[in-house]
């Protein structure tokens, strides 16, 4: 059975005829080549997949692509749009450019949905919104050190926005 | 890999148009946030030849006040469940429960609904297609063997799930659509404690919302877990205190994580008496008669008893002092 | 396309991929795009211990849609030299994951059927799950060329033990079982193999080890290495499992090789545990002498491993070096093969030194000294400057005792690695113990380690932190578990690496780092290649065993010390006291 998503991928409308039982996870890597969006497991246990779909994280390997219609995705590689790293991207590239990266991408997105939601999140909260995303290589520290540069930096440029 | 199954799916936009199709199809399955069912369709527990997508069921996602009641749609996420402020102000204990489900992520998809309904869990069923093939399926699903309890007749699965116990205590009632109209029943109602079939809900049936009644004293929902994100309960008590004076006037204490149900625990002995070591040694005696726990966790049976009394314990402390 | 010569990675292109990291653009090896690729799958054993007595693969082949079919007759020649491992199994299967079989396909469906149609009879031989059983007498033999069942034997003594424990003030024994562990690395495993027109391959592999990678698939293929290139720009953690070839490397190489066609070859998570080459389950009996001062007098260690049907090559040799100035050892090492995944070449160093760590806790328990004191007396100097930067930095003699009820101190040390080069750590731990759950929860580690050598501090933080990280899981909460060599742990929901919640804070001091060029990749050490996650392990397990006694009255003695564990200690202590 295949059927027409519509669906806004990274500021792009697109439509696509799709099989019914099509996750969105390889809509995304196969359907698009958006690979960015990473399988570390077998469904729902690792957080790798996450992508925003109307700003809320949400695990692509356990949502059918046909569940996005009308909606709003953003993948890793949409997060910058066409220019440079986001400061949320740019610190984690400081305080974690070293490790392994491959939960990186699923990372920086429930960080990035954290953010929108509560621009000044304090350290037990970020803990608790990336606790879904498993990593194996840091622990917390550069981590929350990164999503908390970033909320700072935003913060500063929010002020400087105003200042015009 | 790990390919989900053909199936159509159906994306109905009413109540009405799901339970049509509910009825007109022959076992269908039905998906909302995904976080379960996908994860089991993946992992080749079922083969439904179609799925019913309930997610764009808009008018199952309503948080509203009717009567004295709290009605919350099964399609409410559990990301909402936590920061509803209508929620938090009458019902704190069920937005503390609906945090410490799966992560956040999880939360932000699962559903009020999907959470109760959740599929059962075992060592022996929650594997890969090869995993249990090579050891002759089980008695949940395409086996003729229960490996937990050898020569029973039913599955012993487990029933995991957070919300369940937490509902109960709070003798809240499940209204449940169908061709007819809706009915209602108490949530612990919805449960059979059989793992295979552990839903009493008719095939032509889906759970609509979960209507609270006021709430008069204090409750509370314990869960008992290796790591503090993502992990299911091994054991999860929820109880809900009337304290009158020097009394335990009224209690309601439900358990999951332990049998293949969400079970009410029989408190009546401790009615009308005080929270006290006597009371909780009666407590404790009726938590152990009525759970069941066996080795369908990697975590043993003997540690989810042990930390279902300790931790039921702490719990009643607690509603006890605040009640 | 040109599959002469590897690829050298240029040394500026760190900045470049950690940019890519952080924007998606880093193609990992089931990244890399391949239009018209086949799908591979691997049909593997269902019993854990059998003869193959034929495979019928004529169904499979038969399929439309089916490009190749390869089993163990398609290639003759051990994995990488390795005695008796091979890509696919060739006469018997020895554990219940094994590759038996490989397919190559259009498509996924089709490769899943296909691999359903393959028939192999086997012959049930009797397995073995633990050491004892498997060295047990009359047992079968796992490999005909080890009786016994014993994969590998190391015995090393240096001065006179027996004269050192005639001396001993105090001496006492203890044993500890250490779980066995994998390593998870977070990117499952996953290979893309593409045919270039003269018949070379190419290889994206998600390997630490490309060289080894290269000459173990020419090898099996009966290639020339210069026919081979390997790509690996991007590895999502190996920890063990990624240091060498694994057999799906050479699977999908046949495979592609036999279609005539590119190859992709990904597995599953269940797939990527059964790949194992983690930890063994290990036994450590450990006999420690010591002065009423604290002084070592003689320090013997048997460890006995419970390993898998096979072993890394990269074999250590088996001689734990001591951590002290102590002169009197012997460390007997017996690993027993049993029909388990395989594991790393480990040869237990990491759960010899944590083993004599807890003891040394333990004993100056008993005769009422400060580990740390007792600890310093022992340690060479770099060590001993360790510990005073620990001392320092945790406010040891402030807090040792002071915690308030249900939290405890502990104290242990390491070794970077688990060969006597490339440093030592002292690591402190403040953890709580719940007495209702069993929980044992860490709140804060020290840590001070000396990098030894030229290293980027930067560089070296962010390995000692993975260590730790590594350490803390393994100490807590991950394990292995099998019932009847059937895996039950294979999800990472089973496997309960800990999340960010479970992340304690960290401090680092890093001692004796010189300036060095910044560096990039995995969290392993740049000059060795080794990752520090098993020599941090061994200090990490026994502070927390040390921090439990102090918060809970109880002493350890199995490992990870999950809630039920800490359950069992607690009651027996109530029953005790009772």
């Amino acid at each position: 059975m295949k059927s027409i998503l519509s669906v806004t991928v990274n500021g792009r409308r697109r439509e696509d005829a799709i099989p019914d039982n099509l996750l969105l996870i390889d809509y995304l890597r196969d359907g698009l080549g958006l690979t960015g969006t990473k399988q570390g497991c077998d469904g729902g246990e690792c957080g790798a997949c996450t992508v925003l779909v109307d700003d809320e994280p949400r695990l692509a390997c356990s949502t059918l692509a046909l569940q996005v219609q009308g909606r709003r995705v953003e993948t890793i590689e949409g997060l910058a749009g066409d220019g440079d790293l986001t400061p949320l991207q740019r610190a984690f590239q400081d305080k974690l450019g070293t490790e392994c990266g491959f939960c990186t991408p699923g990372m920086i997105l429930a960080a990035e949905a954290l953010l929108r939601r509560n621009p000044h999140p304090g350290r037990e909260e970020i803990k608790q919104a990336l606790s879904g995303n498993l990593c194996r290589c840091a622990g917390h520290a550069q981590i929350v050190a990164a999503v908390e540069t970033a909320a700072e930096s935003r913060k500063n440029e929010t002020a400087m926005e105003g200042a015009r | 890999m790990n390919a989900l199954p053909d199936f159509r799916l159906h994306r109905p936009a009413t109540l009405d148009e799901a339970v049509r199709l509910k009825a007109q199809i022959e076992h269908p399955a039905c998906v909302a946030g995904g976080s379960d069912i996908l994860v089991n369709l993946r992992r080749g527990l079922a083969k439904p030849g179609d799925l019913i997508d309930l997610s764009g069921l808009r008018d199952l996602d309503a948080i509203e006040r009717i009567g004295d009641e709290l009605w919350i749609g099964a399609l409410t996420t559990l990301a909402r469940l936590t920061r509803d402020g209508a929620v938090a102000a009458a019902y704190p204990a069920l937005a503390e429960a609906a945090a410490t489900v799966a992560g956040p992520t999880h939360r932000a998809a699962a559903t009020l609904g999907g959470n109760l309904c959740q599929d059962t869990r075992c060592v022996y069923y929650n594997q890969s297609e090869w995993w249990r093939d090579g050891n002759a399926y089980c008695l949940k699903h395409c086996g003729e063997k229960c490996h937990v309890v050898a020569k029973s007749d039913r599955c012993y699965a487990t029933y995991h799930g957070d919300l369940a116990p937490v509902l109960m205590a709070l003798g809240a009632s499940a209204i449940v659509a169908r061709a007819g109209g809706l009915r209602r029943l108490p949530v612990e109602n919805l449960f059979r404690e059989d793992g295979a079939h552990y839903l009493t809900l008719a095939p032509d049936e889906i759970l609509a919302a979960i209507a609270l009644p006021p709430l008069n004293g204090r409750a509370a929902y314990v869960k008992g877990r290796v790591r503090e994100s993502v992990d299911f309960p091994l054991t999860g008590i929820a109880a809900a205190l009337k304290r009158e004076g020097d009394v335990i006037a009224a209690l309601r204490v439900a358990i999951t994580g332990m049998n293949s149900a969400p079970l009410m625990v029989d408190v009546s002995k401790l009615i009308g008496k005080p929270w006290n070591d006597e009371t909780a040694t009666l407590l404790s005696n009726a938590l152990r008669s009525r759970a069941t726990a066996l080795a369908t966790t990697l975590a043993g049976p003997k540690y989810r008893r042990r930390a279902m009394q300790g931790l039921a314990r702490r719990l009643m402390d607690q509603v006890w002092a605040h009640g | 396309m040109n599959t002469q010569d590897m690829r050298i990675p240029r040394a500026d292109a760190s900045q470049d991929k950690s940019a890519a990291k952080v924007s998606g653009k880093a193609r990992y090896a089931a990244d890399i795009p391949a239009n018209g690729a086949l799908v591979g799958r691997i049909l593997r054993a269902k019993i854990p211990h059998a003869r193959i007595v034929s495979i019928d693969v004529s169904q499979a082949l038969a399929l439309e849609g089916v490009a190749a079919v390869c089993t163990g007759a398609d290639c003759p020649a051990p994995l990488g030299g390795a005695a008796t491992e091979f890509p696919l199994a060739r006469d018997k299967a020895r554990y219940r994951g094994e590759a038996v079989a490989a397919v190559a396909a259009r498509d996924e469906a089709t490769a899943e059927q296909a691999i359903r149609l393959i028939r192999v009879e086997y012959e049930k031989l009797p397995a073995y799950f633990d050491a004892k059983k498997a060295m047990g007498e009359g047992a079968e033999a796992i490999h005909a060329d080890k009786p016994g069942n014993i994969l590998r034997e190391a015995h090393a003594t240096s001065g006179d033990v027996e004269a050192g424990f005639a001396a001993a003030e105090l001496t006492r024994e203890k044993s500890i079982k250490f779980g066995e562990v994998n390593p998870a690395q977070l990117e499952p495993n996953a290979t893309l193999v593409e045919v270039g027109r003269d018949g070379g391959l190419i290889l994206h592999a998600a390997t630490q080890a490309p060289q080894d990678v290269r000459a173990c698939v020419a090898q099996g293929l009966g290639m020339d290495e210069a026919q081979i290139r390997v790509e690996n720009a991007y590895v999502g953690g190996g920890f063990g499992a990624r240091s060498e070839c694994a057999p799906f490397e050479i699977i999908a190489a046949l495979l592609a090789r036999k279609a005539k066609r590119s190859v992709r070859l990904k597995q599953t998570r269940e797939e990527t545990f059964l790949g194992h080459r983690g930890r063994p389950e290990t036994h450590v009996a450990v006999k420690l002498g010591m002065m009423k001062d604290g002084r070592f007098t003689a320090c013997q260690v048997q460890t006995t491993q419970t390993g898998g049907a096979y072993a890394s090559r990269s074999a250590a040799d088996g001689a734990a070096p001591g951590l002290y100035a102590l002169h009197a050892r012997q460390h007997d090492l017996l690993r027993a093969c049993a029909n388990l995944p395989p594991c790393g070449g480990a040869a237990g160093a990491a759960e010899s030194i944590a083993g004599v760590e807890a003891l040394i806790n333990e004993m100056a328990g008993e005769l009422g000294l400060d580990p740390l004191a007792v600890r310093a007396l022992n340690a060479p100097r770099e060590l001993a400057d360790c510990l005073e930067a620990v001392k320092q930095a945790s406010g040891w003699a402030e807090r040792r005792g002071q915690t308030p009820k249900g939290r405890g101190l502990g104290l242990a040390c390491g070794r970077l690695t688990e060969g006597d080069d490339g440093g030592v750590a002292a690591l402190a731990l403040e953890v709580s113990v719940d007495e209702v759950t069993g929980k044992a929860t860490a709140h804060k580690l020290w840590i001070a380690a000396h990098v030894g050598g030229a290293l980027d501090p930067r560089a070296a933080e962010s390995r000692i932190r993975t260590g730790v990280w590594m350490g803390l899981g393994r100490a807590l909460s991950e394990e292995t578990r099998y019932v009847d060599g059937k895996m039950l742990h294979g999800n990472l929901l089973d496997y309960r690496m800990p999340t960010l919640v479970e992340s304690p804070d960290v401090e680092v001091v890093v001692i004796g780092a010189a300036d060095a060029a910044p560096a990039d990749a995995s969290p392993v050490d740049p000059r060795t290649g080794a990752n520090w996650a098993a020599g941090l392990s061994a200090a990490v397990m026994p502070a927390l065993m040390g921090a439990v006694h102090e918060a809970a009255g109880v002493w350890p003695h199995t490992l990870p010390l999950s809630p039920d564990r800490v359950s069992d200690l607690l009651d027996a202590r109530d029953r005790v006291k009772k």
